[in-house]
């Protein structure tokens, strides 16, 4: 065509308003997509059927027939080693079902390899030639259907087979998760959805002919450029706002703890609790997003709340302020001199060791430790006598057979020495995330003779005293 | 910052975070949420989203100043046809 063809013809159609023909031309060059038209499939050779799925005379989805019709055979003869194929996939799965995994083990029941390779490449073909062979009375194959409807569709099987791909290699180097692979899949279709309602939500779809302009190929639709977004500050405000109100929280909040005998859990009076600190910021950020909703644009403050969410969460569990060292604290006292009342951690475990402390039956000591994240671990002699409260936001407690796990969980016990009567101890053990236990060292031969040898001489003794 | 279409999306997912930071700040623990909370939140997050967009669908678009395309200078060419 001329340069200028096109330019009369929009004269002749549209003569009422005069446009700049180069513009529209430019415009129309930029923005119609011009679907192809589909490829007819080649002729067949002359005596030989097109390839065409069977519509009547089928018995699922009529590619043994199309084919047997397509090379001039019995359909019999295709139909009976497609039948013999799913029988293997049949008893495969149900092996597979039976047992409980989703594994296949083609071994587990015999065949050969050969046949069970035969019976999936069949299995594979049947399903391919039925997604892209058309059937005789449609004319088009579901694949072109859903090409046509779904243009964007075309790169999809391609993120299929790679998504396949990735979780046999990763099953093979034995890094495989179903729920990985669920939780992805989940992702991918969330991201599918959005992508396809932001299209629904563009610039309104005119079509060439709306313009009266000459369709000379199949036009499906003018698809124009996304609106340019406005470049809002409302999200980093929002993240900064958050930050600041994050840090003013853990200030404050470590210039007011105080622990004391009479306070709430293990004492702490005036503290604010550690999860209020990611909570405040997680408010903020809410904030940013509720008014993101309608003025400015703050979606992407989605994911570091996200991220947040699960801190808030656990970190609620958590009734201990931020006090004390981070590290591990361990204590081995063997005179009640070296034993303070209280420990507390911030993160760390405390691991105190009461193996060789030397207390009479008439010595009481009381301890209370305690760290945010970590295990509180004490140990007492075997002649000791234990009164012992625990709790854990989110862990366990054992003491002597009582145990207990999971989101706040307390638990009491009073453990009696088996043997001798040595001192007592009332401890208090808490810990945010993480386990408290009290063990009791067993006793040794030679203590246990030493123990009896005792007993003996003051039984003796005693006995020397009455006569 | 200007005005545009209410955006479900960002409307229902501050309203979950703020009642997750309030549930927290108020006092409450993990422990009060678990067990029916850890499914019903996210049901009732996704049951909001599908109920946002579908009135979204349902309302006529606002005719915010920044959901007007910007074409560039000068008339459209779309305005002949119309």
């Amino acid at each position: 065509m001329a340069p200028g063809g096109s330019a009369e013809h929009h004269r002749g159609r549209m003569d009422e308003t005069p446009v700049e023909p180069s513009e529209v031309e430019r415009e129309l060059r930029a923005r119609v997509v011009i679907e192809e038209p589909e490829p007819q499939p080649a002729p067949s050779p002359p005596g030989r059927s097109p390839l065409r799925r069977r519509a009547s005379r089928r018995l699922v989805a009529g590619v043994a027939g199309g084919l047997a019709d397509h090379w001039g055979i019995p359909s019999l003869v295709l139909r009976i080693p497609l039948a013999a194929a799913a029988a293997v996939w049949g008893l495969l799965l149900l092996d597979t079902f039976t047992n409980d995994y989703l594994t296949f083990r083609p071994g587990t029941i015999g065949f050969p390899p050969l046949v069970w390779f035969g019976s999936l490449l069949a299995a594979i073909g049947y399903v391919a030639l039925w997604i892209v062979v058309p059937r005789e009375d449609v004319g088009s194959s579901p694949a072109s259907r859903l090409l046509t409807r779904y243009p964007g569709m075309r790169s999809w099987p391609g993120f299929v087979l790679l998504g396949i791909g990735g979780a046999l290699l990763a099953d093979r180097l034995g890094i495989f998760e179903p729920t990985v692979v669920v939780a992805f899949g989940m992702i991918a279709l969330g991201i599918w959805l959005f992508r396809r309602d932001g299209r629904r939500d563009g610039p309104v779809e005119r079509s060439r002919t709306e313009l009266g302009a000459p369709a000379p190929a199949p036009i499906v639709a003018l698809r124009g450029p996304r609106p340019p977004r406005e470049r809002s500050p409302l999200g980093w405000i929002a993240f900064g706002a958050a930050l600041l109100v994050m840090c003013v929280a853990a200030i404050w909040s470590a210039g007011t703890t105080s622990f004391h005998p009479e306070g709430g859990p293990m004492g702490v009076t005036g503290a604010m609790r550690i999860s209020s600190i990611p909570a405040l910021g997680l408010l903020v950020l809410a904030a940013g997003l509720l008014v993101g909703s309608v003025f400015g644009r703050a979606r992407w403050l989605i994911l570091p709340s996200v991220l947040l969410v699960p801190v808030v969460l656990l970190s609620s569990v958590i009734r201990l302020p931020l006090e004390g060292r981070f590290g591990d604290l361990y204590f081995r006292p063997h005179e009640p001199g070296e034993l303070g009342q209280a420990y507390h951690n911030s993160a760390g475990g405390i691991f105190v060791d009461l193996k060789r402390f030397q207390g009479r039956a008439d010595l009481e000591l009381r301890l209370d430790l305690s760290t945010v994240v970590g295990d509180v671990q004490v140990v007492v002699p075997y002649d000791a006598r234990v009164v012992v409260t625990g709790h854990a936001g989110l862990g366990s407690y054992w003491f002597g057979r009582k145990t207990d796990s999971g989101l706040e969980v307390s638990g009491a016990a009073t453990l009696e020495p088996k043997y001798g009567d040595g001192a007592t101890f009332i401890l208090n053990l808490e810990t945010g995330i993480g386990r408290v236990s009290v063990g009791r060292y067993a006793i040794t031969r030679r203590e246990l003779r030493e123990l009896r040898e005792t007993e003996r001489r003051a039984e003796a003794a005693e006995e020397r005293t009455a006569a | 910052m200007k005005r545009h279409r209410f955006d479900p999306l960002s409307f229902t997912f501050g309203l979950l975070f703020a009642f997750v930071a309030l549930f927290v700040l108020l006092g409450s623990s993990l422990a009060d949420l678990v067990p029916v909370g850890l499914w019903t939140l996210p049901a009732m997050t996704i049951g909001l989203l599908i109920v946002l967009y579908g009135v979204r669908r349902l309302l006529p678009p606002d005719p915010g100043p920044s959901e007007t395309p910007d074409r560039g200078e000068g008339p459209s060419p779309y305005s002949d046809a119309e």
